[in-house]
């Protein structure tokens, strides 16, 4: 199968580059030619390999639209499948070309704005149990294949090396470490999960403790700046911080260290190797409680850490958290363009959900997250969904009807 | 036998599950059907439609099948068909619509035989083709009772159907219209979108169910082949008011399942009218008529769902499969 790949730079550290980047390479391994173009005009240059997968330019458009025919038909491309919530795309569910957009669903009931992409596409991957029951409400038909994990790369450190790992990021080795693993969107909601915290606090405060914001705390597009997408915007989290009196209990790194995002691994450097194993492993606790998540991939490293995390009880978040707990959300806002809701979690659940991680038993309880993580590593991700799905497109799309049945004629010849 | 059939697949489209129909008949009787997919939706540019030629496994086949229809090639007719001619392989074109001279004449000239559906298309086309009926699967219904339990609606009812994709051209208002009319029926509308999602056209139906036939219609949308026993199982007439039509794959499946269908006046429909499958109508009010009599006339609805089966044996996909493996192997001799 030739397969292009639409969504954020192969090279990038954001989940959707996580995403491209252990499909691709793991769909090479099984014979798969694939090709990448990545949004958000990273290459302006021409073609190049990058771990076997032929990049192609970026275009114009953020989204890569303008050129997405152009190498669809350059690369001969079976289909074409994109990393990106559906509604960022004005044209490319238009063309003739087959369209398999992985439909990242983060809210309920799912937006018109991202069901209109959807009708005309010859597949549909939904990334949750919860994105394909939305989609199923809508009747669009969609295969599950959820977002994995390279379970090889992200693993529990020996103590000895979870203690250097927390040195490195200037945290006491006696202190409960809450980690936030974030992009600073509105949609994170992290004002109100530091929020929580502070409950926390409140509640424990003979505890020592600090919250390791891994965030960047400053939007990152300028206020005159126009935005493109769903108005997901960025936000100042310092006046809030220091308005809540939280500047001493909060840490947060330098905002070029988050901009351009770490390493997965860096080696056994514990000086300056800055990476997110290591980053993980000085938690001790994940906290992910946003308006809604189409999957949550940190949810998953930090199982795959031995770190359970707690998450909003809403959108994918409740699948991808494995052993980890769920904080109610009773209450929604409206806070996009496509005006989606996201429901905010509740401050004294996430204070409680911490307390409660606190007081358990982390070593069994990080046992348990490694297990589930496992169920969702990549490996088993393209063996258990991805292989299947692929030779169900491939019967589809190359035919043979003969009298013994039907089969894909392209394999046969 | 070896044929590479080009047609749009496994989308919401009457060609492509008229394709699907052949391809297995055509599998049964020994041909092998090498399936090249056609875009069916979408800007269609012309390296789009040369992508689809060079991937024609020239080699395996001994011809090439096109399912043609205008929409389907966005006016790049004629350079899908000098693509197709360069691969030097006899060329069976189907017609599912005619009329465009230009592109009928590009076409003719390219391929080696011409197949439509019936005399009124073959009339129309002007050039040289052969009538290949489109194909019918006789099925069973679903009891009366049964499906109208399933579908919650009370089986005392008259109920009027309606089932096939909805577009403009497909007449509904005048169904509405006629339905409003008689009081003591129903209307079961089963259809989706075809070219377009969520058509403005569907919704002004809807909005024309809520005015003029209020609690007296149910939508049931895009119905799926496993479903269609029920839909069809609980009409008591099926009526098709297209406003124009050069076959109807929806209409045949009707008759498939043994219903009295009335349909508008249009020659193909009339052809089968001739033969005692169907009834045709002209104006609301002829239209009003034929449904009343449909619904109180048991004899009458008996004579129709008898020729309905009737014509669905007579074109069963089988005999059409065996037709066209006739055309294949005059054309490979």
């Amino acid at each position: 199968m030739r397969i292009l790949i639409l969504g954020d730079r192969i090279w990038g550290h954001s989940a959707y580059s996580k995403v491209i980047f252990n499909l691709s390479t793991r769909l090479l391994k099984e014979g798969h030619k694939i090709a990448h173009i990545p949004m958000g005009r990273a290459l302006r240059g021409g073609k190049f390999s990058h771990s076997g997968v032929l990049i192609y330019s970026s275009g114009l458009d953020s989204f890569g639209q303008d050129v997405a025919v152009e190498h669809y038909l350059n690369f001969k491309a079976d289909m074409i499948i994109t990393v990106k919530e559906p509604w960022v795309f004005s044209s490319i569910h238009k063309e003739a070309i087959n369209f398999v957009p992985m439909a990242i669903i983060d809210h309920a009931p799912v937006s018109a704005s991202i069901t209109a992409r959807l009708h005309t596409a010859f597949k549909v991957i939904a990334v949750s149990r919860f994105g394909q029951k939305e989609l199923k409400r809508n009747k669009i038909e969609s295969t599950y294949i959820p977002h994995g994990v390279s379970t090889d790369i992200y693993r529990p450190l020996s103590e000895e090396e979870k203690l250097a790992c927390r040195k490195m990021f200037a945290l006491d080795p006696d202190e409960f470490v809450v980690g936030i693993v974030a992009m600073n969107r509105s949609r994170k909601l992290i004002s109100r999960q530091i929020l929580g915290y502070k409950r926390f606090l409140e509640l424990n405060p003979d505890v020592k403790s600090h919250l390791f914001l891994w965030t960047d705390v400053q939007p990152i597009r300028k206020y005159d700046e126009p935005s493109v997408g769903i108005s997901d915007v960025g936000v100042s989290l310092l006046p809030e911080i220091m308005e809540l009196g939280m500047g001493e209990a909060i840490k947060w790194p330098d905002r070029k260290n988050v901009a351009e995002g770490i390493p997965e691994w860096e080696g056994d450097n514990y000086i300056d190797g800055w990476d997110m194993v290591k980053l993980y492993n000085s938690f001790d606790v994940n906290m992910l409680c946003t308006g809604g998540e189409g999957a949550g991939l940190p949810y998953l490293e930090a199982a795959a850490c031995g770190v359970i995390s707690i998450g909003t009880n809403y959108a994918a978040a409740p699948e991808y958290i494995g052993p980890g707990l769920t904080v109610p959300a009773n209450d929604y806002m409206v806070l996009n363009a496509p005006g989606t809701r996201y429901y905010l979690p509740d401050i004294d659940g996430m204070a409680n959900a911490l307390t409660k991680v606190m007081n358990s038993d982390r070593e069994k309880k990080a046992k348990k997250a490694r297990k589930f993580a496992e169920r969702y590593s990549w490996d088993n991700i393209v063996k258990r969904y991805v292989n299947p799905f692929l030779d169900e497109c491939e019967e589809e799309l190359f035919p043979l009807y003969t009298s013994k049945g039907l089969k894909s004629w392209r394999q046969q010849i | 036998m070896r044929i590479a059939l080009i047609t749009p697949w496994k989308v919401r489209c009457g060609i492509a599950s008229y394709s699907e129909a052949l391809s297995k008949t055509l599998a049964e009787k020994g041909v092998d059907v090498y399936i090249v997919r056609l875009p069916r939706f979408g800007r269609k540019i012309q390296a789009i439609l040369g992508q689809v030629v060079n991937k024609i496994p020239v080699s395996e086949v001994d011809l090439i099948h096109v399912q043609h229809e205008y929409g389907l090639y966005n006016g790049l007719d004629a350079a899908f068909y000098g693509g197709l001619k360069r691969l030097g392989k006899p060329i069976v074109s189907t017609m599912h619509a005619v009329g465009n001279l230009a592109i009928d004449r590009a076409i003719v000239d390219v391929s080696d035989r011409i197949i439509v559906h019936n005399e009124f298309c073959k009339k129309r086309f002007r050039f040289k083709s052969e009538v290949i009926h489109h194909g019918c699967k006789p099925s069973e219904t679903m009891p009366k009772k049964e499906a109208m339990k399933r579908l919650s609606i009370d089986d005392r009812i008259p109920l009027v159907g309606y089932c096939g994709f909805i577009s403009a051209y497909k007449g509904l208002e005048t169904l509405i219209e006629a339905v409003s009319k008689i009081p003591i029926s129903a209307l079961l509308i089963g259809g989706g979108w075809h070219a377009e999602p969520g058509t403005q056209y569907i919704a002004t139906l809807n909005h024309m169910t809520q005015r003029l036939i209020p609690h007296r219609c149910k939508w049931l949308d895009f119905v799926p082949d496993e479903n269609l026993p029920m839909a069809y199982g609980a009409m008591d007439v099926v009526v098709y008011p297209s406003v124009y039509a050069t076959e109807s794959g929806a209409l045949l499946m009707a008759l498939s399942h043994g219903k009295a269908v009335i349909a508008n006046r249009l020659p193909p429909f009339r052809e089968k009218e001739k033969l005692g499958a169907l009834t045709t109508f002209r104006g609301v009010n002829s239209l009003v008529k034929k449904i009343r009599r449909v619904l109180k006339d048991e004899e009458f609805r008996a004579s129709l769902e008898k020729g309905a089966r009737a014509y669905a044996e007579a074109n069963a996909w089988e005999k059409i499969a065996e037709q066209h493996l006739t055309l294949y192997n005059d054309l490979v001799r």
